[in-house]
């Protein structure tokens, strides 16, 4: 009983340490600037400022930002995710001359740093006038997620029977049919943590969309706390608003799939 | 079978709605990012005989655009399509850090954008000029701008002229009248003065100054404030930049450490005072919890920043930094900061001057920016005061109109990023009351040392 309730008051206690981020960022998203970094961590204020989020659905352009942040990530993701269930399918299934070759090469993508790519690709998206267009950063979303999705896909399909394959091939199945009728359903757990992943971490990218975006058109969110930056300081009640809404579909996420992601990333590991 | 046509038609429209987009984009980027009080290009569009359309592309570290120097830039953009509907601006805002990191990456590609914010020390506008990037202008094109003789300095090299200022900046000492006040406490007139006030406010329990010493460029700034009021003179540190001395071993420079760290002792800087950026001092400040704010003179709207107490408002006043025996409070730290330069691959030369031209015009950028209350003009503005500016402005312009000498350049301004670095971490060390004295003096030669 005694170490139940010491379970009990850790978990809580982490729990609480978990969330008092979240609540520090809503409570902050309803002070007005100047009453920011006082002498207390946090602070309730006597009317909320609603204006902060006024200003960042208007000023701040969230609703035409946030559309075009969720357009370019669920393509990024979407994309990432049938490119990387059919890279799986090559490496643990097709018999073919380099496979290990390529595999470690899709693996070393791992490796590179985003920021050693922003020049380079700079210059070929100049080159074939693809800067300032949502493909600029659709591509790049989808190369940078393509190493990791594939290791986890193909490490959750060598968990799954070939004898279910390879009835589907008696019954008259072709290889994307097998792929997509057999194998998606299948591998639903490690696709939507693949996807949830993916989309943590481009939801609210923005060194790549700071490089190759310039019109308002197709600007993402994060651009958005940008606006509310002064030269010296800036209006951060509206900074907060944003970051708030910016969270929000990210919690949203997590709260919904957490059962799905362990599942989609334990399920794989063990089997070698 | 039908779900994966699902799939592939749905990354088909991914693709093609992209293109789609792409090529609207030429036709509505420009207008989408001008505020919302104009509609300048759509005449132009039904003329017959309009000239040539132009578009230039702007592109500035002023990110807020609602208020504000940004608001100001961005109305006389407005106004200036307005009146040539055949020239279109195309505003790119970033804020500072992400500013720099793409002007990188802009210039290593040659593709500028046709007017840049640049600012008129080397660390930045050098590399650009000694790359070819920049335009040449013309003096004479900017006389009737009225510029402040030697505000174009920063922006010039070998004799020729590669930018324009935009700022006349300016270190001072914000105080809160009602501190001072309701504690009993003078005003501090000389450097031991701020000393002993310093202390009589910890005495109180009040933070007595705060600055923005986490990112550490105020503090460079005002150790050559301490160092001019110890040796009477600000072109010692210009020595020690051009090689004609060190810091080591001077005992003006040591004295001026050593001011610096009395202050320290004195527990003079507030709670928090090297983890504290712009923002958490300015509210520091601003609500109440220090006495006075070391900042640049672009804070006058202190008096009206409705974001803090009214009592805060009517209270703030601005003094020099205080005087010795050697320094007078005339003597002025001043520089002039941000302003604008023209890509050397633009399209449009004429057109980029003459928009340059129109900004500069004293009753655009000079007259609107003192006016607002923003900031104070690298041009003469005189005849702009409206004898209805808050007793913070007036303050402020009192201080500069009396100057006796100034600083110029701050000195961590004139060599690289990693010179910049280096002195602003020794400063912090400094102020931070973790170094002494010789030691902090030998970190600023081995900084200069690493300028070529």
């Amino acid at each position: 009983m005694l170490r139940k309730g010491l379970l009990q008051t850790v978990l809580w206690m982490v729990a609480l340490l978990q969330l008092f981020p979240l609540i520090w960022l809503i409570n902050y998203s309803f002070l007005k600037s100047g009453e920011f970094f006082g002498s207390g961590i946090l602070k309730w204020p006597q009317t909320p400022e609603w204006n902060n989020y006024i200003s960042a659905f208007t000023y701040g352009s969230v609703p035409k930002y946030l559309w075009n942040s969720a357009f370019i990530t669920i393509a990024a993701i979407l994309a990432a995710a049938v490119l990387s269930l059919m890279l799986g399918y090559a490496f643990t299934r097709m018999e073919w001359r380099l496979r290990g070759v390529f595999m470690a090469v899709i693996m070393l993508g791992m490796i590179v740093p985003i920021h050693a790519t922003l020049l380079p690709n700079f210059i070929l998206f100049d080159w074939i006038k693809l800067l300032d267009n949502p493909l600029a950063l659709i591509l790049p979303y989808i190369a940078f997620s393509l190493p990791i999705s594939t290791l986890i896909i193909s490490g959750f399909m060598e968990t799954i029977p070939r004898s279910i394959e390879e009835s589907a091939v008696m019954d008259g199945c072709s290889v994307y049919g097998v792929i997509f009728r057999i194998l998606m359903p299948m591998t639903k757990p490690a696709l939507a943590t693949v996807c949830i992943m993916n989309f943590i971490s481009w939801w609210n990218e923005f060194i790549m969309a700071n490089t190759f975006l310039t019109s308002e058109t197709f600007k993402t969110l994060p651009f958005s706390i940008m606006k509310f930056a002064g030269q010296y300081s800036s209006n951060y009640g509206a900074q907060f608003a944003v970051m708030t809404m910016i969270a929000l579909p990210t919690v949203i996420m997590y709260l919904l799939f957490t059962e799905q992601m362990s599942r989609g990333i334990t399920a794989g590991a063990v089997k070698g | 079978m039908k779900k994966w046509v699902m799939i592939f038609t749905a990354i088909l429209m991914v693709f093609t709605l992209a293109a789609c987009s792409s090529g609207n984009n030429g036709g509505n980027a420009g207008t989408e990012n001008e505020s919302p009080s104009n509609a300048p290009s759509k005449p132009a569009a039904e003329e017959s005989k309009a000239p040539e359309q132009v578009t230039l592309k702007f592109f500035t570290a002023l990110a807020d655009r609602s208020n504000g120097m940004g608001k100001i830039e961005q109305s006389i953009i407005d106004a200036y399509m307005q009146e040539n509907p055949n020239v279109k601006i195309e505003v790119e805002a970033l804020q500072d850090e992400p500013y720099k990191a793409k002007a990188k990456v802009y210039a290593s590609t040659e593709s500028l954008p046709d007017i840049i914010q640049s600012w008129g020390q080397p660390s930045f506008i050098k590399p650009l000029i000694d790359n070819g990037l920049l335009l040449e202008l013309n003096p004479a094109d900017f006389e009737s701008s009225g510029f402040i003789p030697g505000s174009t300095d920063g922006f010039s090299q070998g004799g020729k002229l590669y930018g324009l200022p935009r700022n006349t900046d300016f270190l001072v000492l914000y105080y809160n009248k009602k501190l001072f006040d309701d504690n009993g406490i003078a005003v501090p007139a000389t450097v031991s003065e701020l000393t002993e006030v310093s202390k009589q406010f910890r005495e109180k329990g009040i933070n007595p100054i705060t600055t923005n010493a986490m990112e550490g460029w105020s503090l460079p700034i005002w150790f050559e404030y301490a160092a001019q009021r110890a040796s009477g003179d600000f072109g010692k540190i210009d020595a020690v930049m051009n090689g004609e001395s060190a810091f080591s071993g001077d005992a003006d420079f040591q004295a001026a450490a050593q001011s610096i760290l009395d202050l320290a002792e004195a527990d003079a800087f507030a709670d928090g005072f090297l983890t504290a950026d712009y923002g958490t001092s300015r509210n520091l400040f601003g609500q109440g919890q220090a006495a006075m704010f070391v900042m640049g003179n672009w804070e006058a709207g202190l008096a009206t920043d409705e974001n803090f107490p009214e009592e805060f408002r009517n209270n703030v006043g601005a003094i020099p930094y205080p005087s010795s025996d050697k320094g007078k409070a005339s003597d002025l730290a001043a520089w002039f900061g941000g302003g604008y330069s023209i890509s050397k691959n633009t399209k449009h030369p004429e057109e980029a001057v003459k928009f340059m031209q129109y900004f500069f015009k004293p009753e655009n950028w000079a007259k609107q920016l003192w006016q607002t209350g923003s900031g104070t003009p690298a041009q003469k503005f005189d005849q702009f005061l409206t004898g209805e500016e808050s007793a913070l402005q007036k303050g402020l312009v009192d201080i500069f109109n009396s100057t006796t000498s100034a600083s110029n350049t701050p000195f961590l301004d004139l060599g690289t990023e990693e010179f910049k670095t280096k002195v602003m971490e020794a400063h912090q060390k400094l102020f931070g009351n973790s170094i002494t004295p010789e030691e902090f003096l030998k970190e600023l030669d081995a900084a200069v040392a690493l300028l070529p």
